[in-house]
């Protein structure tokens, strides 16, 4: 089976309110696959959808197979989740929760979570209620590698974390994932860390899905154009070619799929005036955000 | 397994528990004081005689330890679990999540029970110093509601914590204050020994509510 | 297991509906009954009342005669020299004779009985200990003892002061009730366990096999006769009196709903006429002077009076009732809206219970109209209605309370 997850037109609404309509995606063995979208897009909600803590209004979830909504204890064992905040028993200490979890599952490694903690300078019987939200994060991604699931589940992994937790962390999980081919679900507002790690992704607008590739497609397909206007300011609107602008003074930036000669012809077709069009390289941040827009 | 959730439920619960004991010692010794107080300043026959027919109950401090402790130790074990909504860590463990809620009250239920059999254990053996069978007895058939209500209120307020929705759980609460208030009904000493058997059965009611609770937890029902 | 979680759920939330809604209904609109105080005049020989009327909710008293008249409380009063003679006497008003009979004020006073029974007083819990007391002790005033008695496989004393069995004195009396035929255990003791009484008569005991005996204590001695009464009597308690007319030890009330009198003579019994007393609902009032025995049956709708002279051969009667609570508007709408209530406790018995009652026919519409508006409320949410088939069942059977439980514990859909 190639399709770790497969989501089938997933709606959902919260009271009257659409969270997204018909929603489709598959993540293959193997990969690491980011949700990405701006707050509010329905990340969370997706997430919650796959770990069986949401009801979708209409379609459904597999993992593995198996509706997330009734996920049997054999295929939750190979589902490491990361909640967002990575929340976890503050109550107790590292040693009580590894042996807590070690507990439950039958290929627990708890190597890779001790190599963890000892870069942590934390005492011994120190609560995780006590840590701060780095030390957390480890705690949290030993407590997963040590679990060494099939595919795991992160949501907003980078939430508060330095930049330095946050490059460990992408580390660690993309050694991980590439050694021993497993599966990785991520979600994330930051997007400049998914360069590295991701291998496909989807990226959620209000409603619905906006985009759906792998990153490195967009960024060699998505543009940024810079243009000057002389007149007053063109009456540019989002449509098929263009998918954002941002007109400041007499600049004016379009973002797009289209090509350089593509878009010069779709300005002339619009009579638009423009001198001194150029591409400007981007960041997979700048174009996530010329992608969505920065509201 | 279960053994790891004994572990992380005691850790939750564990001072509460502890401070429960106390509170239960505590108060058993002050009905001792009072009662060696009482006997040397009423005389013995007069007090038995009080006691006997006009229903004074030397234990009615504790009428409220029962459902104290029962609260107490289901805000200690399930708060801790709602709190960033940490139960779906537990009900992501590779078990089954009715399997997993069911452990976790019926570990709950065992530590109340413990908790309840060694105070009124202790309760009786201080009265037995004074007291003939016939009036220990008494004390059996009169604590009993009050130890149903503590158990009653443990199931209900387990169901109440995991429930997510605030309008449920105000109506909910409205439930279970009644079901527990049944259990006070009595001006008397045994006044509950005919009907122990239906109360019994009637704590039972919310034993299992968390399950209903906990599959609205599941299936995301929005709290309000 | 979900499913079971929540009917369990329902199952609660429509037990304790039905013990708190119709409690909270009856709170707000029921309405005492207006009993009036019956007595029964020796000057006139007719029943007189004190009825209690109410002008702007403001209660007056109104003393009648059984044809109607009414009287000042003064005049009221000097009809019944009898049931006022302390007033009377106060106020130099009391006759120097009745039907013939010369008056004696410290006679009027002796003859005077007052005993009741209420339905629940035959029901209570009870720790079986006693305190015998010294019956022929030679002081005025009684005396608690040191020590309680029990008797399980034998009679025995425990010391208050130490909680230690008394063996001599147990021994004592275990011998001189087996003597006397007692078979162990006793079923059941009655006696006034109190120092507030004129004499003692000690304890009336039902043993193993319903015999009952008279136990009590003279001098120290154990004093344990035998009554011979009945054994097939069916006792379902007795109150002792203690009254210094010793004309009977107490009344015995059976399982059969008769009041019998021991009497001094020999354990003889005298059965009171009451036909009509239920022990499950009616409190006996007993009320003795020097002519008569007014014997009062107040039922939840109903009093009866009987007037008997002194050999208990019926003079008078006299009925009156009420309308139940079901008769009057709220409790015909509360037939309508509750299938049942259940109470905790009841005028019966002490102990507390699930007293259910079940209302008239007359909640169907109620328990319908509930059905059809769960109905409508499962289609506008477009529910399948025919998979929460026992939801509408349980609506049908418990009407208010199935719905409010199923508003609460709404359904869980898949």
């Amino acid at each position: 089976m190639e399709e770790v997850i497969q989501c089938k037109n997933l709606t959902h609404y919260y009271g009257a309110k659409l969270v997204f309509e018909n929603m489709n995606f598959t993540v293959k063995r193997g990969s690491i696959f980011g949700l990405l979208g701006k707050n509010g897009t329905g990340k969370t909600t997706t997430i919650n959808i796959l770990n069986g803590f949401l009801q979708p209004t209409g379609g459904e979830c597999l993992i593995f197979g198996e509706n997330t909504q009734a996920l049997s204890p054999p295929t939750k064992a190979k589902i490491g989740f990361l909640m967002e905040g990575h929340i976890q028993y503050s109550f107790m200490n590292i040693f009580q929760i590894e042996k807590f979890y070690s507990a439950f599952y039958p290929d627990w490694k708890k190597e890779p979570y001790y190599e963890l903690m000892k870069k942590l300078e934390i005492s011994q019987k120190q609560k995780i209620s006590k840590m701060s939200c780095g030390q957390r994060s480890q705690v949290a991604l030993g407590l997963i590698l040590a679990q060494d699931p099939e595919l795991m589940i992160l949501d907003d992994y980078s939430m508060g974390l330095d930049p330095g937790y946050r490059q460990l962390f992408i580390d660690y999980l993309s050694e991980y994932a590439k050694a021993e081919r497993k599966t990785i679900f991520v979600t994330s507002h930051i997007i400049q860390d998914m360069e590295r790690l991701i291998d496909d992704m989807v990226v959620l607008d209000y409603r619905s899905i906006l985009l759906s590739m792998s990153p490195k497609k967009f960024m060699d397909s998505f543009k940024q154009y810079r243009f000057e206007f002389r007149n007053s300011p063109p009456e540019l609107h989002k449509d098929e070619i263009i998918k954002n602008f941002d007109i400041i003074k007499n600049h004016a930036t379009v973002y797009t799929f289209a090509a350089r000669a593509e878009i010069e012809n779709y300005l002339r077709s619009k009579q638009i005036q423009f001198v001194d069009l150029q591409e400007i390289p981007m960041s997979l941040e700048s174009a996530f955000i010329g992608l969505t827009g920065k509201y | 397994m279960l053994g790891s959730l004994c572990f992380k439920e005691w850790l939750k619960i564990r001072w509460t528990y502890i401070s429960m004991m106390v509170l239960s010692l505590l108060i058993l010794g002050y009905i001792f004081l009072t009662l060696a107080h009482d006997l040397r300043f009423v005389n013995a026959p007069s007090f038995w005689t009080q006691v006997i027919f006009m229903g004074y109950n030397f234990y009615s401090i504790f009428t409220y330890f029962p459902l104290v402790a029962g609260v107490a130790l289901a805000v200690a074990q399930f708060v801790p679990e709602i709190h960033s909504n940490r139960l779906k860590l537990t009900l992501h463990l590779p078990v089954k999540e009715n399997t997993l809620l069911f452990q976790m009250i019926t570990l709950g239920l065992f530590s109340l029970l413990l908790l309840y059999v060694v105070s009124l254990f202790l309760l009786l053996i201080v009265s037995s110093f004074f007291f003939p069978w016939q009036i220990l007895s008494s004390i059996i058939f009169t604590t009993a509601p009050w130890y149903l209500s503590g158990i009653a209120a443990y199931f209900g307020l387990a169901m109440i914590i995991i429930e997510p929705s605030w309008i449920k759980r105000i109506l909910y609460a409205a439930i279970i204050y009644g079901l527990v208030h049944c259990f006070y009904a009595a001006r008397f000493y045994n006044q509950y020994q005919q009907s122990l058997p239906y109360f019994l059965l009637l704590i039972f009611l919310p034993y299992i509510g968390l399950f209903y609770t906990g599959i609205r937890f599941r299936k995301g029902v929005r709290s309000q | 297991m979900i499913k079971l979680s929540r009917f369990l759920l329902l199952i609660a939330t429509i037990m304790v509906s039905a013990i708190y809604l119709p409690k909270f209904y009856w709170m707000a609109f029921d309405v005492s009954p207006r009993v009036p105080r019956v007595m029964y005049s020796s000057l006139t020989r007719e029943f007189m009342f004190i009825k209690t009327e109410f002008t702007n909710r403001i209660p007056q008293m109104k003393f009648l005669d059984s044809h109607g008249n009414s009287y000042t409380r003064d005049e009221f009063e000097k009809k019944l020299p009898l049931n006022y003679y302390r007033q009377l006497a106060a106020t130099d008003q009391m006759p120097d004779s009745i039907g013939g009979v010369k008056i004696d004020l410290k006679e009027v006073r002796r003859n005077q009985v007052f005993i009741r029974i209420k339905p629940y007083g035959l029901n209570s819990p009870q720790i079986e200990l006693f305190p015998l007391f010294e019956s022929a002790s030679g002081r005025v005033r009684i005396v608690l003892p040191e020590d309680y008695f029990r008797i399980q496989d034998r009679m025995e004393f425990i010391n208050a002061y130490t909680n230690k069995i008394d063996r001599e004195k147990s021994k004592l009396f275990t011998d001189s009730l087996r003597a006397a035929g007692f078979q162990f255990p006793a079923l059941s003791i009655a006696g006034n366990p109190t120092t507030r009484k004129p004499f003692d008569e000690g304890y009336f005991v039902e043993d193993a096999q319903h015999q009952l005996f008279h136990i009590k204590m003279v001098k120290g001695k154990p004093f344990c006769r035998n009554t011979h009464v009945p054994t097939d009597l069916q006792i379902q308690g007795i109150k002792v009196l203690e009254h210094p007319l010793r004309e009977f030890y107490g009344l015995i009330v059976t399982e059969k709903n008769k009041v019998f009198l021991l009497s001094y003579d020999n354990y003889k019994l005298i059965e009171l006429p009451l036909p009509e007393y239920n022990r499950k609902n009616t409190i006996l009032y007993f009320r003795g002077n020097l002519f008569y025995r007014v014997l009062i049956l107040r039922k939840p709708n109903s009093l009866q009076a009987i007037v008997t002279d002194r050999q208990y051969r019926v003079m008078d009667r006299y009925r009156t009732s009420w309308k139940k609570r079901d008769e009057r508007l709220a409790g015909v709408a509360a037939n309508y809206i509750f299938p049942f209530t259940i109470k905790l406790s009841d005028i019966s018995s002490n102990f507390i219970n699930f007293y259910f009652h079940l209302s008239k026919a007359t909640f169907i519409v109620c328990s319908i109209f509930f059905l059809l508006l769960t109905v409508v409320m499962y289609r506008v949410k477009k529910t399948g209605i025919t998979r929460h088939w026992l939801d509408l069942l349980l609506v049908l059977v418990t009407g208010l309370y199935g719905f409010i439980a199923i508003f609460i514990f709404s359904r869980i859909d898949s």
